[in-house]
């Protein structure tokens, strides 16, 4: 699997976008989350799908770390690589 | 494990019975939280003074940031953020209401918090608030003593589809226990759970900071769901050695 920044990037995006608060064309990966509708219950779902999408276990805080897309796909990213 | 009592409460304005649609109901728990449910987009849009303006609702992962270069087209952007601060605005409005009419505390307004915590009164009085918001509906409370959280989460209640989510929200017992319940009763009562377990995470000032898999809830009264309607809400009151749950 791919775990460069950009396709992480790509994939928290449509992640984004599934999650039904924002249409795909109204947000940039430099948007904040919480601009976006990221709440809770989706920072907490967001934690699980990356669980299930890269083997990576995270806590929801990690929204805190990372508080753009930009940012969390650089984070995971690197956490991905530091665990290969 | 994080325990919890249901309590009951009493409804202070229910609005007209047959009238208008019912935009904001209020109420204290017997237990003595003031609560406001209502619509935020509806009326009270006045501006807050100064010393609120840096206060986070408890249901951000964190405040919006002042520039996100090419974040989609601008006027789509300036009105998402205008909505925002505008939810804020009035959820800041309710607390100080509530705050000042039933608590009679001199309003001195709301410490910054860190992202995703809740915000605090300013003054030293020993109240607490808390905020909670789901698309257009908006849930607050306010107590003299203990520490207080609310959750509000509006219908349909589609997030509690996901897998992902009910994996990391849920012990293998609750699952077990609420997975299996048919459509529409499925989705309350997982809802009425999270309700449960957010708003005592944020009652005590833990919020995503602490696994919501870790607070228990009342198994029984979520099996004993009927077909309701309207949001699921939630009022945690921890005060005297004890967590009190309240569904207003």
């Amino acid at each position: 699997m791919n775990t460069d920044a950009a396709t992480v990037e790509s994939w928290l995006a449509g992640r984004v976008v599934a999650y039904g608060k924002v249409d795909a064309d109204s947000f940039t990966a430099d948007t904040p989350l919480a601009e976006l509708g990221l709440d809770s219950v989706y920072a907490l779902t967001l934690c699980g799908d990356i669980e299930d999408e890269f083997a990576l276990e995270v806590d929801p805080t990690i929204v805190w770390d990372y508080p753009t897309i930009r940012q969390l796909a650089g984070g995971i990213s690197e956490r991905l690589a530091e665990a290969a | 494990m994080i325990g919890a009592d249901a309590i009951g409460g009493g409804v202070i304005d229910a609005g007209e019975p047959g009238g208008a649609p019912v935009l904001r109901l209020e109420g204290v728990t017997e237990s003595g939280v003031f609560w406001r449910l209502g619509e935020w987009r509806i009326g009270d849009d006045t501006e807050a003074d100064d010393a609120e303006a840096d206060a986070t609702d408890d249901n951000e992962v964190d405040a919006p940031g002042a520039e996100a270069p090419g974040a989609g087209a601008p006027g789509r952007r300036a009105a998402r953020l205008a909505e925002l601060e505008r939810r804020r605005r009035v959820g800041r409005r309710w607390v100080r209401d509530l705050a000042t009419t039933h608590l009679g505390l001199e309003w001195q307004g709301f410490t910054a918090d860190a992202p995703g915590r809740k915000p605090r009164l300013l003054g030293g009085s020993g109240a607490d608030a808390s905020i909670s918001h789901s698309g257009g509906t908006l849930l607050v409370g306010v107590t003299a003593d203990g520490l207080v959280g609310v959750d509000v989460e509006e219908e349909p209640f589609v997030a509690f589809d996901h897998a992902a989510l009910l994996r990391r929200m849920c012990t293998a017992e609750e699952l077990s226990a609420l997975g299996g319940l048919p459509g529409e009763l499925r989705g309350r009562s997982l809802a009425r759970a999270w309700t449960v377990k957010e708003a005592t995470l944020k009652a005590h000032g833990w919020g995503l900071a602490r696994d919501p898999r870790e607070v228990a809830v009342d198994l029984d009264d979520l099996l004993a769901l009927g077909r309701e309607h309207g949001p699921e809400r939630a009022i945690v009151h921890v005060t005297g050695g004890r967590t009190l749950v309240r569904h207003p």
